[in-house]
């Protein structure tokens, strides 16, 4: 036997102080040794060297006022002017001038929307979300097609710019949601002519390339159709986005109900619960938690899938910046159109990594 | 006082009547010509060796599990290989209540929301007496101040005081019971045990799949004995414990009583 003995009660410490500070850290990492030292100095350089580049192209040479090409003379400085003079089109298109507010108030009824969403302290988080996939889209789609409650009628082909890339995003991501949703459930189902249905489907697109898809589709819908329907290209442009994206949406839910143990199944019965208040209290609130910051990620890549709209014949975002260099007043450079393309790319970078900022504050909640 | 009328009082002889049940998993043969009758206010223990087949036979009762020959009679409903499906096991689930060894609570929802979930949903009860049921148990259990916690804050004892009051607030005719002290720390074994003797002693019909031999031999009428997926004996907890008739079952007791 051994020895038995006891030891001191110990008091609890305060851990011991880091020393040097944050700047002190990293200057230390970042410099242990020669090498080490010698890689820091050239990325620092390269970063320096880019930033005061761009410093002195976007605000120091740049021309900010001006209608025509003419003001735009310096070619090593950013045309801003071009932006700012032809701010128009590239919001709405050929949409009239006088019906502006109406695209005015639609990006206002999304902004309050998405910040009602984002915002943890604003509360009634459950309203916004169910206006999103009701009120939402039927108020937006009397205020920018119009034709009834006294608003005149704009054509989707009178669309343009930002607001057909915005609404194109938005309405996919609002669609695909519960299409991919379906879509996970029904692979679930364990009826098999919809199970096989819904693995077909889901493997079939997954293997399409977008470009090819959209463009089958633009072709194809007119003729599945029966006769004298027509539907523009427009609508058929976001049924193929929320085909498409449905069968990506469909794999993270999948991963998502797969995570959750049998248990709550049995659990859920045994309180005497049936499928659909299964799935809507106890299975998807658990499932969804877990796959926010994937399905953020499926957002992301919408916004970023429509910058092809252009390809397909929607006068876009980037359409109308490209297009616009080559309006009379506008010819004449280079510069120009790299400005407009600069733009947009910050424009879609802007959004894309706020998505992403967001959904990581979401990561950090799931633990 | 909202009080809706609990289903039509039952009058039967036996809740459960299991004949010659056969289960399979596969090849496997894991239920064989289960015979189990149980009456009103009777309290059942089931014991064996692990891999017997306890916990498929009372998940078997509840329809967790499906049976592949035999029939049954749970609480007047008669069922057979063929009119198992959605509907009927939820119907028996309205009358049968189920405690399961690792608690299974939601772990989204807080006490109160786990313990009105089903009856508002599932049972189309009104939200307020979801909340007066809910509170009534939640009390029966002593656990009436974690009522807006979420079961992570709550010890494994606490966890399973929960897990019964949530199956009593759909006011079963049967209790079953699958090992529910056996994924608990020691010192928490007790505060369920006497929270399941309490509930036994106002009467509830129960099946409790236990390892914990005093316990069974306190509270149950009756005790049954499984090995390789067949009830080998069943007798009261005196005969059960001081004269066993088979060679398994004095194995059995023999290895978990002297050590
Ligand atoms: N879903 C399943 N699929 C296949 N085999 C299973 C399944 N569930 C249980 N089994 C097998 O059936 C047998 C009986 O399992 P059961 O869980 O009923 O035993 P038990 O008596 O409850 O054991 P324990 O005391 O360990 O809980 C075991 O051999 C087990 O491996
Ligand atoms: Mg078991």
């Amino acid at each position: 036997m051994p020895e038995s003995k006891t030891n001191t009660f110990i008091e609890a410490m305060t851990p011991p102080v880091r020393e040097g500070g944050p700047l002190g850290r990293f200057l230390k990492r970042s410099f242990s040794s020669i090498p080490n030292g010698l890689v820091t100095l050239l990325l620092l350089g390269g970063a320096g060297y880019l930033l005061i580049h761009l410093v002195s192209w976007g605000i120091v040479s740049a021309q900010w006022t001006g209608t025509t090409a003419k003001s735009c003379s310096n070619p090593d400085g950013a045309c801003w002017s071009f932006i700012i003079a032809r701010w128009k089109p590239i919001l709405a298109g050929q949409y009239p001038v006088q019906e502006l507010w109406r695209i005015f108030l639609f990006f206002g009824i999304l902004t309050i929307l998405i910040i009602w969403i984002a915002i943890r302290r604003i509360p009634g988080k459950s309203w916004a979300l169910v206006s999103l996939w009701t009120v939402f889209p039927i108020i937006s789609y009397y205020l920018l097609i119009g034709g009834s409650f006294g608003l005149s009628h704009v054509p989707t082909n009178n669309w343009g710019g930002l607001l057909v890339t915005v609404v194109t995003a938005v309405f996919t991501m609002i669609s695909t949601l519960p299409f991919g949703l379906l879509l996970a459930l029904g692979r679930m189902s364990n009826m098999p002519v919809i199970r096989l249905l819904c693995i077909g489907f889901v493997e079939i697109v997954r293997g399409i390339p977008l470009l090819a898809f959209l463009f089958s589709a633009a072709t194809i819908f007119p003729l599945v159709l029966p006769e004298g329907v027509n539907i523009d290209l427009f609508a058929r442009t976001m049924i193929a986005f929320m085909l498409f994206n449905g069968s990506m949406t469909s794999e993270v839910f999948r991963g998502g109900l797969q995570s959750i143990r049998r248990e709550q199944y049995d659990a859920a019965l045994t309180v005497g619960l049936g499928w659909f208040s299964t799935m809507a209290f106890i299975i998807l609130p658990q499932a969804i938690k877990t796959i926010v910051p994937a399905l953020v990620n499926c957002m992301i890549i919408i916004i970023k899938e429509t910058s092809v709209l252009l390809v397909i014949g929607l006068f876009d975002f980037i359409a109308t910046i490209h297009f616009g260099t080559e309006s009379p007043d506008w010819i004449g450079g280079h510069h120009i159109l790299l400005t407009g393309y600069i733009f947009t790319a910050a424009v879609y970078m802007i959004t894309c990594s706020v998505l992403s900022k967001y959904s990581r504050r979401f990561e950090g909640q799931i633990k | 006082m909202h009080k809706k009328k609990k289903p039509q009082k039952l009058d039967l002889k036996y809740l459960i009547d299991m004949q010659m049940i056969n289960k399979w998993f596969g090849d496997y043969h894991v239920l064989r010509d289960i015979n189990l009758s149980i009456t009103p206010n009777e309290k059942v223990a089931v014991c064996g060796p692990s891999g017997s087949g306890k916990s498929t036979l009372i998940r078997t009762i509840n329809l967790l599990e499906e049976f592949q020959q035999g029939c049954m009679e749970v609480c007047g409903l008669k069922l057979e290989v063929s009119n198992i499906t959605k509907k009927t096991k939820r119907e028996v689930n309205n009358r049968i209540g189920m405690v399961f060894q690792q608690f299974n609570l939601f772990p989204h929802l807080t006490v109160l929301q786990n313990l009105t979930v089903g009856p508002i949903w599932g049972r189309k009860i009104s939200r307020q007496e979801a909340i007066h049921r809910a509170k009534k148990y939640l009390n029966h259990v002593h656990m009436y101040e974690f009522i807006d916690k979420y079961p992570n804050e709550l010890s494994g004892g606490q966890q399973q005081r929960v897990a019964i009051a949530r199956s009593l607030c759909l006011h079963p005719d049967i209790l079953l019971f699958d090992e529910p002290t056996a994924a608990l720390d020691p010192e928490l074994v007790n505060e369920v045990l006497q929270v399941i003797e309490e509930l036994a002693a106002k009467g509830m019909t129960m099946v409790i799949v236990t390892h914990e031999m005093g316990f069974a031999r306190n509270i149950a009428d009756r005790i049954v004995f499984m090995d390789q997926g067949q009830i080998i004996e069943e007798s009261p907890p005196d005969q059960f414990f001081d004269q066993p008739r088979s060679e398994r079952l004095k194995a059995f007791l023999g290895q978990i009583l002297n050590h």
